[in-house]
């Protein structure tokens, strides 16, 4: 049987002094995804790297969350941007090598 | 050893004061955070010269002492009494930042920690103390063409261990992927970091790779262009019969279905290869030849 394994919110808030409220306001802008079972809520461990990051642009750059989120979108722009200009870039060599 | 101009490096006078740097660097940090730039090494360590210039230039006590000893750092005897004092001073409300957790003290330069004893001098600063997860690392794995036409089973040599892992077939050039858990300890009993591992496709063959697809130029003579004729071609998994039609034009492409690149993560599907005919004109025609090719002309 393969157990899954999850991160109780309150301990990590406690752990890394980050509020109760910061972790809500991802979930709402659907950023992180929260789970409830019983009367304990978590976090799944690959969505800490994404609230480690939130939390870095916000305290560091001073970037809200509507921000976070702008930049979200700008940044799967650019990576899909960079991944076609690498694909033309290949193909491009096909005909000047 | 070089000297670190960290005037240059936040683009700021000697006089400038403390709101000019604040605001200079707030600028450059913007600019070059890595996670902003999660690609972009060089983004990245112009980052951590900029961090470092602020932990210096920020602080009232460091700048002077930078400003006085800077250029002669090689004075051991004067750092030897800058770094006692070091040690018993306390921040001053800089702001540093952390960055992903991999800025750590030891990203200091050689310069900075002759200086100033390392990072480890400065307490009460703004860098955040809220690190969980441990350090992610990078690593390269070069693979050739060939080695990628089935799964592969690699043993990777980290220094302090080794990891066995199974590469799929057909992974791309700069490809990265993430090995949860292989990187550094975590802090404070936090998780580990993870292992980053960008693959670097060495491709020596005659063949191009554009994604699944190969493309191969193929020379073929002109009276198999002309009249038809059955050639030999590569391909990276052995050579095929091919039947070249009468009348071919130069730069005439076939596509030869399932010959290009395995899939990636898909099993027993694969990528095409596009084979462009490249006419070969003879050479070092004889006299005879000449007269026929002549009645040839005529004849058109």
């Amino acid at each position: 049987m393969q157990t899954e394994k999850f991160i109780l919110i309150n301990h990590y808030c406690k752990h890394t002094e980050t509020s109760l409220d910061f972790i809500y306001s991802l979930q709402e802008y659907g950023f992180i995804e929260i789970k409830q079972i019983e009367n304990n809520v978590y976090v799944e461990p690959n969505d800490l790297a994404e609230i480690e990051r939130i939390n870095r642009l916000q305290n560091e750059l001073g970037i809200n969350l509507e921000g976070v989120d702008a930049l979200n979108h700008m940044m799967q722009k650019v990576n899909r941007l960079e991944n076609e200009l690498r694909i033309i870039k290949e193909r491009l060599k096909i005909y000047e090598p | 050893m070089e000297f670190i101009d960290y005037y240059k490096i936040l683009g700021i006078d000697r006089k400038a004061s403390q709101a000019d740097i604040k605001k200079a660097y707030r600028k450059l940090a913007r600019k070059l955070h890595p996670d902003l730039n999660p690609k972009d090494k060089e983004a990245q360590h112009k980052f951590q010269q900029v961090n470092e210039a602020n932990e210096v230039l920020s602080d009232t006590e460091k700048r002077k002492k930078y400003d006085q000893y800077g250029k002669d750092w090689e004075h051991a005897d004067a750092f030897e009494e800058a770094k006692r004092n070091q040690r018993s001073t306390s921040g001053s409300g800089r702001t540093s930042y952390g960055g992903s957790g991999n800025y750590g003290n030891e990203d200091f330069s050689d310069f900075f920690e002759s200086m100033f004893g390392g990072a480890g001098g400065f307490s009460g600063g703004g860098r955040r103390t809220t690190q969980f997860k441990g350090q992610d690392l990078n690593a390269t794995l070069k693979l050739n063409l060939q080695d990628i036409l089935e799964d592969q089973k690699q043993t990777l040599d980290l220094g302090t261990k080794k990891i066995r892992l199974t590469i799929p077939a057909g992974v791309e050039d700069g490809q990265t992927i993430k090995i949860s858990g292989y990187g550094s300890d975590g802090f404070n009993g936090g998780p580990k970091g993870d292992l980053y591992l960008t693959f670097e496709i060495n491709n020596t063959t005659s063949f191009q790779r554009v994604r699944n697809d190969l493309y191969l130029s193929q020379p073929i003579s002109l009276y198999d262009a002309i009249l038809g004729g059955d050639i030999e071609v590569k391909t990276l998994t052995g050579k095929v019969k091919l039947k070249v039609k009468p009348e071919t034009q130069n730069d005439t492409k076939v596509k030869l279905k399932g010959k290009g690149m395995p899939v990636y993560k898909q099993e027993n599907k694969y990528g095409d290869l596009y084979i462009t005919y490249k006419i070969s004109m003879p050479q070092n025609l004889t006299t005879s030849e000449k007269e026929l090719f002549k009645q040839l002309k005529e004849i058109r």
